[in-house]
């Protein structure tokens, strides 16, 4: 043979080498950028129900499977729960309901490891039948948080169980990995904000038990706000931020005396402008706390009128943040329909006529205008909550 | 004290021929190692050895692993326990074929020396997976195969081997200081060399090279404080017997890694023995199967 024709065999060869191993460099790489892409998505849920059915839709880029069922683990009982299932055909529930009671799945869920269980069709292992694969199989992925199961995906594919290779199988389970971090996190941010909302609650009750015959006026306040805001396609943050500054508008009022907050009769102009300091009494307490203090701006002027007669600060028109003049539309419904030392309920009606005829005088006109629209809707819920007077 | 390269190599030359691993295992090791293997490629390779074939097949639907459903093919059992399992089945069973052969030396029984490794294996695991170590399948082979290099030694040299062990009865001295008195080579350093040829994955290598003195090479690495660890308390509860009559102390830097004190190790203790029932179909290698 020709020195020369060897030693180009031998190049050819090492460039065949090398393709294949840039051919798997390539492959790893966008494998990568592509785990990199689902843990972002899944990272970006911030409640424990999102990041789960993210994670079954993610999945379902990175294996084509036909079917999913997502299990939690409930740590007390020591089993695992039905939480989400995508496709479930009533033959695939047999089998996955067989992997559950012959403990398939606890024990998949103890190694934190997946599992690939090839399908035998009906007949059991356990008797001993010798059955016909049916060429597809369950892929078992145990979703664990600091080494602690939280879960486990059910997956049926149309694949032999022996077809997976290690590096498909790592793929899946990085991505449970990191699933497992996200519902830890979810899980955190829930109770860290569930903790938020109760204390705004105390806070709000706090009120609310000094003054009897405001009982549950805060949290009206709060709901014919929040209606108000949703109907003038506010997003979801300041929407809440009307809730909450709906349940807080008169924490102040923990600041005033006794006698002239449950005074039974008309206050004195003396007396009134002591009750008047609610408002930046309230706003002073929110505005210490930084979670709390974007609610400073409702507190403070859910008291001002669009006419600019209102106080502390007689601001006027779209002067008033936004925030305080729904709720001012809100408070002031509340009250003209409630019992209170001064006057007696009236009707819801009689209430709505009030708000229009002060429409452009104490109240904005736009905000009368959608408030109007959530009107009926208002009163239905009020009167189902059975707290109507 | 440990060998330095230089005189291990010295040593060691006197040993020549050192056992390979039988082709199909060798072939395991090495298509384990590349991440595109499936389950399907593992198979057809074990396959072609039937013995292997069903030896596998009865640890894997023994109780130690207690899958609930039966695994007929070692295709399921691959996807069912692991590739990393199997591979390490693979490694056990033609290991103990090859230097844990059934067959009495006098003072040395590989009966005993056996059984011995079995609960070194079960301990390690255990100690494994108190401390959320990657890798407890490692933990279990790194308990199971740490002492081949003492099979090492007794093949090569049964007389010698069995002076040393006499020794270290006579003078309640760790065996390994003693075979470096005798032999000029000791079991780990013997051990981590067999590890080395036959491919042995990095931590089980440095788990048999270090399990006498874990905390003489800097911090002690995890598996080697495991496999150390474990062997010291299966010595203390005269499980099996390994031909070492020295002190059952923990080293103290492997006792602070692994979080062992007088109030954990009663409770190692007992999940020892509850779980050494489970890896039964391990001690039966040695009545033949």
């Amino acid at each position: 043979m020709d020195p020369n024709d060897e030693k180009i065999g031998e190049l050819e060869r090492h460039i065949d080498t090398l393709e294949q191993i840039n051919e798997g460099l390539r492959q790893s790489f966008e494998e990568l950028s592509q785990l990199y892409r689902f843990s972002e998505t899944i990272a970006s849920a911030l409640t424990f129900s999102r990041v789960l059915t993210l994670l079954l839709d993610v999945m379902r880029e990175v294996v084509e499977y036909d079917a999913g069922v997502l299990f939690l683990y409930d740590e007390r009982g020591g089993q695992l729960r039905l939480n989400l299932e995508k496709n479930v055909t009533p033959e695939l529930k047999l089998r996955f309901d067989a992997q559950i009671k012959d403990g398939t799945l606890l024990w998949a869920l103890k190694q934190g490891r997946i599992l690939v269980l090839a399908d035998t069709g009906q007949g059991s292992w356990t008797q001993g039948i010798p059955e016909e694969e049916t060429g597809r199989s369950f892929l078992l992925v145990p979703i664990l948080a600091r080494g602690k199961p939280v879960g486990l995906l059910d997956l049926a594919v149309s694949a032999g169980a022996g077809t997976f290779s290690q590096r498909d199988l790592s793929l899946l389970s990085i991505l449970a990995n990191q699933t497992g971090i996200s519902l830890e996190n979810a899980r955190l941010y829930e109770a860290v904000r569930q903790d938020y909302v109760d204390l705004i609650q105390a806070l709000a009750g706090a009120v609310d038990a000094r003054d009897h015959y405001t009982r549950e006026h805060s949290n009206r306040v709060s709901h014919y706000g929040v209606a108000i805001a949703r109907q003038l396609k506010l997003d979801e943050s300041f929407v809440e931020t009307v809730q909450f500054g709906g349940l807080l508008h008169d924490i102040g009022k923990i600041g005033i005396p006794d006698l002239i907050l449950n005074k039974p009769a008309r206050l004195t102009n003396a007396e009134f402008e002591v009750m008047k300091g609610h408002c930046s009494l309230g706003a002073g307490l929110l505005r210490r706390v930084e979670s709390l203090s974007h609610l400073v701006p409702l507190v403070l002027y859910h008291h001002e009128r669009f006419d600019g007669q209102g106080y502390p600060e007689g601001l006027a028109g779209k002067k008033i943040p936004l925030g305080a003049r729904i709720l001012n539309v809100a408070d002031s419904f509340e009250t003209i329909t409630s019992d209170r030392v001064y006057h007696q309920a009236r009707s819801p009606r009689e209430g709505l006529e009030e708000i229009r005829r002060c429409s452009g005088g104490q109240f904005d006109p736009e905000i009368v205008a959608a408030f109007e629209a959530v009107y009926e809707d208002i009163v239905r819920r009020r009167d189902q909550s059975g707290e109507a007077p | 004290m440990t060998l330095s390269e230089g005189e291990l190599h010295t040593a060691l030359t006197r040993y020549k021929d050192l056992p390979t691993l039988p082709d199909v295992v060798a072939r395991v090791m090495q298509i384990v190692s590349n991440p595109l293997t499936t389950a399907e490629d593992l198979n057809q390779v074990i396959s072609l050895d039937p013995a292997l074939t069903f030896k596998i097949l009865r640890l894997a639907n023994s109780a130690f692993y207690g899958f609930p459903r039966e695994i007929t093919t070692i295709t399921q059992a691959v996807t069912t326990l692991g590739f990393n399992t199997i591979r390490n089945l693979a490694l056990s069973v033609s290991v103990h074929k090859m230097m844990f052969a059934d067959r009495d030396r006098g003072l040395f029984s590989y009966r005993d020396f056996w059984k011995h490794s079995v609960a070194v294996g079960v301990c390690s695991k255990i100690l494994a997976r108190r401390i959320g170590y990657k890798n407890d399948e490692n933990a279990f082979t790194a308990g199971l195969l740490h002492d081949i290099g003492k099979s090492l030694l007794e093949r090569m040299d049964h007389a010698a081997f069995l002076s040393a062990i006499e020794v270290s009865r006579a003078e309640s001295r760790s065996l390994w200081m003693v075979e470096q008195d005798v032999l000029g080579v000791d079991h780990a350093a013997v051990g981590g060399r067999l590890a080395e040829i036959w491919n042995l994955s990095h931590d089980l290598r440095l788990a048999i090279e270090r399990q006498n003195m874990p905390s003489s090479y800097g911090a002690p690495d995890p598996l080697a404080a495991v496999v150390h660890a474990a062997n010291q308390i299966c010595r203390g509860q005269g499980l099996g017997s390994d031909g070492d009559f020295g002190p059952c102390d923990i080293d103290e830097g492997a006792a602070h890694l692994l979080r062992l004190d007088e109030h954990s190790l009663p409770e190692v203790v007992g999940k020892l023995e509850g779980q050494l029932k489970e890896a039964e179909e391990f001690l039966r290698f040695s009545r033949g199967f």
